[in-house]
Order: structure tokens, then sequence, then C-alpha cells
């Protein structure tokens, strides 16, 4: 007896030991990615393209200058004579460099820089980086200013300059925009092919397919093909669907089309499993009913399979999302690592997840702002389980009479 | 008499097993039937033939002819006939939807879409089944909030709904008290008047309340059918004598 409950006892420590391990590694990264994203992460982030926009502007005419009054924060420094304060940062790409802060409302600045080339006038904006700008002094001398050199020495710069000869400015940029319309597009195209076919699949299996060899190899199948890892999937997207949508809808390479042809074949076991579970507890006895009525198999799946599998059809559709979200072994195959702006459905791009891989790709890995992405993805996730959880207790009419 | 269903040398198998064995049975229009005999002797396999419930159990083969007003029943559409042939399960089996859907769920899957015909349906259906007066506040209340017994009479109103000729009732009494059982056997003696019923049954005392003919069945077979009144006064076969005395099954 007592070397039982010894046994037991140890088996018990060890369960505890192992699952706190699991849940402080869990803690650990939430952790790290929240203290890394949380400060870059915000609206503009998630507005904002990915590509920058460069400007390069002049202000030709001698301008006699101002008396601006404005009071610098701590990490400003103002120019009086032109009415505008610089601050260091580090830009989404980890370089040191100098952003506008500040602007006053009578500013020269604010209307009155020109396009070199384009001559078309330019309304600065707060937020814009400053890369380089090169001032003319009073006696025709050259000041130059660039970023490296930090917001103080730009500040003092304008200060002594009369006219600017260039001044190159970039916008935006690193902005996550782009791969979350990708995304959406992904899980809209997704979900119009995988929920007719699971849907479609579900019944056909819970209630037309006789009871026969076939149909066991047809669910077990369905089973199986549950477990296979999504890299196989993405190598099919990209040898089969790839080339396919090339020659359908004359994408070049890869598409999120084919995305999401390579997601449907990864759901469909999902969908179809979770809608035929819900099938599966709907009582034998009220489809009898409903065919002892008289109506017709088909109005009997329309009027009270598919209404009473609404739960379980909403819990894949979520459960779907979620996989789409998180997916990126097959995405990167079939859609590439290309961020894009301006997404199309027959281009490839990336989603929040594949953008992380990006990010993490290049020259100097930009943990900040892949941490920052992961925070929105972890949060979609974290959303769509509580609304699966919702659905369960909420709509499931049979589920736990059975 | 009228008959209604006229059934002749059916054998029924599911698979290998032999569940009816050459059944010869008249079951006559505007009465009241009841099939009784020990458990699993083919009472609701016979039950389940009048309507061809049993066309949906994938091994099931029929084999012998059954009439239904003079017409082989394998030459009804089996929408008609289901119909006109209403059924009544042994466990209440409302849809998960208001009593008022409940009940016009059939005539509307039968194509009347008309909000007043279907309204007059579903208050005329519920008034036959003596339910009217319970739930007429709340028809848009969920079925599945009625106690077993309303339910049952809710299931029997759906099935009236259909005008239908004939009602199968399979044991649609054991899921209920004593009390809602009298009920409805009240309700199937007002029935008769407009409907054939046949009811399968394991309690003696409801088969003599309701019905005006008894089927006694074992082993698959018709062991004595005749009068309730005189199958249970004077029964012919010693099996049916132990049966209805209880010293059997
Ligand atoms: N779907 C089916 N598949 C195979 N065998 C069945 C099926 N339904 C019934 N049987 C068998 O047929 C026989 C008759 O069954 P049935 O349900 O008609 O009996 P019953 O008289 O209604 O019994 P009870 O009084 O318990 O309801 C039983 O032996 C049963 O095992
Ligand atoms: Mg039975």
């Amino acid at each position: 007896m007592i070397k039982r409950r010894i046994i037991d006892s140890f088996w018990n420590i060890l369960t505890y030991l192992f699952s706190s391990v699991g849940i402080i590694v869990l803690l650990l990264i939430f952790i790290f990615v929240f203290s890394n994203g949380a400060s870059t992460l915000s609206w503009k982030l998630i507005t904002s393209d990915y590509n920058q926009t460069t400007y390069v502007l002049s202000y030709k005419d001698n301008y006699d200058g101002g008396n601006f009054e404005y009071k610098c924060k701590d990490d400003e420094y103002f120019s009086s004579y032109w009415g505008i304060a610089f601050t260091d940062t580090v830009n989404t790409e980890g370089v040191d460099s100098v952003i506008i802060s500040y602007i006053d409302d009578h500013s020269p600045l604010l209307n009155g820089l020109l396009g070199v080339g384009n001559d078309n006038y330019h309304h600065l904006q707060v937020n814009q980086y400053v890369t380089t700008a090169l001032l003319v002094g009073e006696e025709g001398n050259i000041i130059s200013c660039p970023a490296r050199k930090g917001a103080e020495s730009m500040a003092a710069g304008f200060n002594r300059g009369v006219s600017i000869m260039t001044l190159n400015l970039v916008d935006g940029g690193g902005g996550i925009r782009g791969s979350l319309i990708a995304t959406l597009y992904l899980i809209l195209f997704t979900l119009i092919l995988v929920l007719p076919l699971g849907i479609a699949a579900a019944i056909y299996l819970s209630i037309y397919a006789k009871d026969n060899w076939l149909t066991h190899l047809l669910k077990s199948l369905i089973d199986m093909s549950s477990g296979v890892p999504s890299i196989i999937f993405g190598l099919v997207g990209l040898l089969l669907f790839v080339p396919m949508f090339n020659a359908l809808v004359g994408s070049e390479g890869y598409s999120i089309l084919a995305g999401a042809l390579t997601m449907t074949i990864m759901l469909l076991p999902i969908v179809i499993s979770t809608t035929k579970e819900a099938i599966d507890v709907i009582p034998k006895k009220i489809i009898s009913g409903s065919l002892a009525l008289g109506a017709s198999q088909t109005q009997t799946t329309f009027k009270i399979i598919l209404p009473n599998a609404v739960p379980g059809i909403l819990t894949s559709t979520l459960l779907a999302i979620g996989r789409i979200i998180g997916e990126s072994a097959a995405i990167i195959f079939v859609m590439g690592t290309q961020v894009q702006d301006h997404v199309l459905p027959n281009r490839g791009g990336t989603t929040l997840a594949t953008h992380i891989y990006n990010l993490m790709g290049l020259e100097n890995p930009n943990y900040k702002l892949a941490s920052a992405i992961a925070i929105v993805i972890l949060m979609s996730v974290l959303i769509l389980n509580i609304l699966v959880k919702l659905i369960g207790y909420r709509l499931n009419k049979f589920g736990r009479k059975h | 008499m009228e008959k209604i269903f006229e059934i002749k040398n059916v054998n029924l198998y599911y698979g290998e097993k032999h569940a009816l064995k050459d059944i010869n049975l008249d079951i006559y229009k505007k009465k009241v039937t009841a099939f009784i005999g020990p458990s699993g002797c083919g009472k609701s396999t016979l039950l389940r033939c009048l309507d061809r419930m049993n066309d949906l159990i994938d091994n099931c083969k029929v084999e012998g002819s059954i009439k239904y007003n003079d017409k082989e029943l394998n030459q009804y559409d089996t929408l008609t006939l289901r119909s006109n042939v209403g059924m009544v399960f042994q466990s209440p089996n409302p849809f998960p939807m208001s009593i008022f859907d409940n009940i016009a769920y059939g005539p509307r899957c039968h194509g009347i879409k008309n909000r007043k015909a279907l309204e007059e349906i579903v208050i005329s259906s519920l008034k036959k089944a003596a339910l009217y007066d319970e739930v007429k506040d709340n028809l848009k209340g969920s079925a599945l909030a009625l106690s077993g017994g309303q339910q049952q009479r809710l299931c029997i109103a759906r099935c009236i709904a259909m005008k239908p000729d004939v009602i199968l009732m399979d044991e649609p009494t054991s899921a209920l008290d004593p009390i809602a059982t009298l009920k409805i056997e009240e309700l199937i003696n007002e029935l008769k008047k407009d409907f054939t019923i046949v009811i399968v049954t394991h309690n003696m005392q409801q088969a003599t309340r309701v019905s005006d003919y008894t089927a006694f069945f074992m082993l698959g077979e018709i062991i004595e059918y005749n009068t309730t009144n005189e199958l249970f006064k004077n029964p012919h076969n010693k099996k049916t004598e132990d049966y209805i005395t209880g010293r059997f099954g």
C-alpha cells in the first residue's frame, strides 16, 4: 500500500513539474513578445505601408527668418528660424534616424516645400523621417545636415540656413497594412472554398453515404490527413496550384489564390470532422421525425440538420481562421516572402506570420517589429479561441444531453 | 368493415435476421388496432412497414404484399405515403424550434406557404391534440420547453397537421407519467372518430382501454388477432392467454 502511494505521488510530482515547466516557458515567450513588441505596436504600424516613400524637396527662395517659439520636450531640438523640431529616433528597420516631431502652424516649411524635379508643393508632416538636408547659409556657404549626426546638429544647421537646397524625406515604411490585407484575403478566399466543400462532404458522410468499406476508408483518410505536416501541403501547392493559377488567371508565380487553395486542402479535414461531429450529435429521432412527416431528405437536411449543425460549422470556421493566421510553412511555398503594399489575389504576398519570417530573414533582424506582429497574431488567435468556447457553451442544444 | 391496410404473407429480414414471419393482417378504417407482445417480437418493425420507414434502414428487406387503400404500398411515392400515414414515436421528438414551427413544419414541406392557412392548420391541430389551451399564449416559445406529455401531444398535433388517414403510434406513452398517459389515451379515443390508429403498447390495460382490435405477436409471428374484447376475455391460443395473464414475458 505504502509503496503504491509513493509511486503515485512520484508520478504526480513529475506531472506537475513538467506541466509547470511548460507553463513557465509559455509565460516567458509571452513576456518576451510583449516587452519587445508592445512599444512598436501602434495604429500607425497597422495602417502604414511596408515600403517607404521617399521625397526630395527644396525651399529655393531666401527666407528671412521667423522667430518661432516652442517648448521642447526632453529629446527635441527646435529650429526657431524655420519653426520645426527634430527628435532622434530609430526607424522600423533599426537604423538611427531623425524624425520631424513638430511643425509650427506658420512655418514656411509646412506648405512651402517644392518637389525637386516636379515643382509640386509638398505638405510636410510630423513623423516623417529626414535622411539628409543641404541648406544654404547667408554667405552662400553650404550646410550639410545628415541624419547620422543627430537631431541637435540638424536643428542647429537649420537655424543657420536661409534657403534649403535639398531636403530628403522618408515617409512611413515598415508597416503591416499590406500583410494584414493579404491575410484577410487569404482567410476570405479559403473560407469561400473550404466551407461549402467541407459542409457538403460532412453532410454526405453522415447522412447519405452507405455504411461500407469505401466510406470507412474515406473517413480514416480524412482523419489521417489532419496529421500531415503543413509543409507537405505547401509542396503540393507549389507544384500544383501555383502553375495552375498561372495558367488560369495569369498570375506570375506566387499568388494568394494558390495560397487559398492550399489552405483549403489543408483545412478540409478539420472542417469536415467538426461539422460531422455536430451533425452526428443531432438525435436520430428528430431526423426520423422529419422524414416520417413526409419531408424529403433534402428538406430534412436544410431545415433540420444544417440549422442544428450551425454551432459546429461556426466552430470549424473559427478554427480554420486560426490555422490560416498561424500558418507559415505552406504559405511561404505558395505566396512567397515578398511583403506587398498593393495586395492582389493573383499576386504573392505575406500574411502576418510570413511577414515575421521575412523580417527575421533580413540582414539585421527586426525583433521589435516581429514581436509587435506576434502580439497581433496571438491576440487574434486568443479571441478566436474564446469565441469557440463561447459558441460551444451557448449554442449546443444536444451535445451535452447525449 | 372497410380495410385500410391488407397485409399478406409479409416476411422481413434485417440482413440475416428473419424479423417478421409470414404476417397476415387486415387493419380496419377508423378503428384502433393495438399490437402487443414481448420485447423484440417485431411490433415496431411491422409498424414501420406501414409508412415505409424501414426503407431508411440499410440492410432491411421486405417480401410479400402490403396494400394501402387497395394499392400496393411500393407504388406510392414515400413522401405522399408518409403524409397520409403519420407516425408518433416512442419518446417525444419535437424539433428544436417554436411550437408553431413544429406544427407548420409538415405543411410547409408540402408547399403551403400562406401564413393565414398555416395559422389555421396549427390552431386546429393543437385543438385536436388537446394541447391548444395549454400553449395558446406561447406559440412562439420553444417546443423543447414543454413537459414530456405536452411534447408528445405536440408530436401528435404535428402528425394531425398533415391531415393523415392513419396515425401510427409506437409506445407513445412509455416515456410519460400516469396522468400524461391518461391524457393521451383520452386523446386517442377522441381521435379515432377521424383517424385510423395503430398503436404498439406494452400495457395490457392500455390496449383494452383504447383499442378495438388487438394483434398478439411472438418471435416475429402473429399468434392471435381478434377484437380486443374477444382476445382478452376469451383467448384462443394458450400463448396469448399466458401473456395477457402475466404468466409470460
Ligand atoms: N435496424 C435494425 N437492424 C437489425 N435488426 C433490427 C433492427 N431493428 C430491429 N431489429 C431486430 O428485429 C427484431 C424485432 O425488433 P422490433 O424493434 O420490431 O421489436 P419490438 O417488438 O418493437 O420490441 P420492443 O417492444 O422492445 O420495442 C428484434 O430482434 C431486433 O433485434
Ligand atoms: Mg418497439
